[in-house]
């Protein structure tokens, strides 16, 4: 899973800023959510992205994974991801 | 806060180029009238197709996110497409500006697959008054051509016009063409002198009578500002950068206050060299005119037309005189 080809996106100041041309969109990411599609562009499994944000916040396991999993899908519903 | 706000904000504040343009050739196959590239540019040596996308990725390092690509005519250049290809690669925002005149069928199926993301062509009004400032005859049917093929692609496609003596009664037709083929427009009637200071260019401008009854024609509403600030202090050389051809570095193409030269420098020394460090030291008070001036809450000066002008990025700039006062009434 990784955002879409077409998408043009930067990490800016700690945060992600993503521009979709198709729909003249930009969204901007806060930090744990840039940190999570870093790690998803680098093919990380949600496990492995989880595994490494309980390493850098003080933080439970089984939320991080839920966290992630509404993350993503809020991704998806803004068709950023494929 | 909108995005757009914040994302200007962050990069404006903490100097992030955002937005790059690359002038990637001064060749050009039109000789428009009021065209601020001198004619003698064309012979100058230009950058490799190595060294911009050396430029490319140090800029994309610092954090930018937008790139034009413009020129002269930048589909003179084979390696346009490569270019394209490689910016997209690296996550930019990627525009081309365009006479059109080059685009075929084949060309607009290289630029999909390039991945440029949208293309601004410059289009100036009916056939005869369109190849009266290209000064080429078949200028007007190769833009409609280009129009089509860019279409049938689905790549995203703006006009472009400077409203100028010549073509001002041209804007109604252009509107009625763009709502046809579902194309955004971009209107302006600033027109900048030469690179070299040549004010040429200018004589072709509109009187600010018309300027007056164009901006209430498209119910133009000015935003008023009383922030002296973001009145008077450009994102040139602050979030935005431009690169000529022959690899030197300004504030933006329209500034020609050099500030660095890509032949013996990184792009990364020119962003951080004490020449930009001074001009991004500016505050209100270098606005000795300006400060005190009542048109400052309408003013849009240019300080790279100011300093053409004037020879002073600071000083008062007659070009945004001349729209204020039109702004000021309206
Ligand atoms: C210099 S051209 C380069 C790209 C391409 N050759 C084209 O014509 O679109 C970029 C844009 O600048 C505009 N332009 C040229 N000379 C100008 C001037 N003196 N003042 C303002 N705009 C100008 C053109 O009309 C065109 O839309
Ligand atoms: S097509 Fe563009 S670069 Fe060429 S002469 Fe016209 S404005 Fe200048
Ligand atoms: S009209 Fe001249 S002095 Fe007044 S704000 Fe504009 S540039 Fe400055």
């Amino acid at each position: 899973m990784k955002l879409k080809k077409n998408l043009a996106y930067r990490k800016i100041d700690g945060k992600i800023f993503i521009v979709d041309m198709k729909t003249s969109m930009l969204h901007s990411v806060n930090e744990i959510g840039s940190l999570i599609i870093d790690l998803l562009q680098k093919n990380y499994n949600f496990n492995e992205i989880a595994q490494k944000i309980v390493q850098e916040y003080d933080v439970n396991i089984e939320d991080v994974i839920l966290d992630i999993k509404n993350f993503v899908s809020i991704l998806r519903e803004k068709k950023l991801i494929e | 806060m909108k995005v757009s706000e914040e994302i200007f904000n962050i990069t404006f504040q903490k100097r992030i180029p955002l937005y790059t343009t690359i002038e990637i050739t001064y060749k050009c196959n039109l000789n428009c009238i009021h065209c601020y590239l001198p004619e003698y540019y064309k012979t100058k040596k230009t950058m490799t197709t190595e060294k911009i996308k050396n430029v490319i990725k140090q800029i994309k390092n610092l954090g930018g996110l937008y790139i034009v690509f413009t020129g002269g005519e930048p589909l003179i250049r084979e390696d346009i497409f490569d270019l394209i290809k490689y910016a997209k690669g690296l996550n930019f925002v990627v525009l081309l500006f365009t006479n059109g005149t080059l685009i075929d069928e084949k060309v607009a199926q290289k630029l999909k697959f390039s991945g440029v993301d949208k293309v601004e062509i410059s289009f100036y009004g009916r056939e005869i008054v369109h190849n009266s400032i290209t000064l080429k005859n078949d200028s007007y049917k190769k833009v409609v051509c280009a129009i089509r093929y860019l279409k049938k692609e689905g790549i995203n496609t703006a006009i472009k016009c400077p409203i100028m003596e010549i073509n001002y009664d041209e804007y109604v037709y252009l509107q009625e063409f763009a709502k046809n083929n579902c194309l955004e427009t971009k209107f302006d009637f600033v027109l900048v002198p030469k690179n070299d200071g040549d004010s040429t260019p200018q004589k072709y401008m509109i009187s600010q009578k018309k300027i007056k009854d164009f901006l209430q024609k498209i119910k133009f509403n000015h935003k008023k500002s009383l922030d002296l600030i973001s009145n008077l202090i450009c994102s040139a050389g602050r979030n935005i950068v431009g690169i000529t051809a022959d690899g030197k570095v300004y504030p933006c193409l329209q500034f020609s206050y050099k500030i660095g030269d890509l032949n013996n420098q990184t792009f990364k020394q020119i962003w951080f060299s004490k020449k930009f460090e001074q001009l991004n030291k500016q505050n209100i008070d270098n606005y000795v005119e300006c400060k005190s001036c009542d048109l400052v809450s309408v003013c849009n000066r240019c300080p790279g037309v100011a300093y053409v002008e004037t020879k002073n990025f600071y000083m008062c700039s007659f070009t945004a005189k001349r729209l204020a006062k039109v702004v000021q009434e309206i």
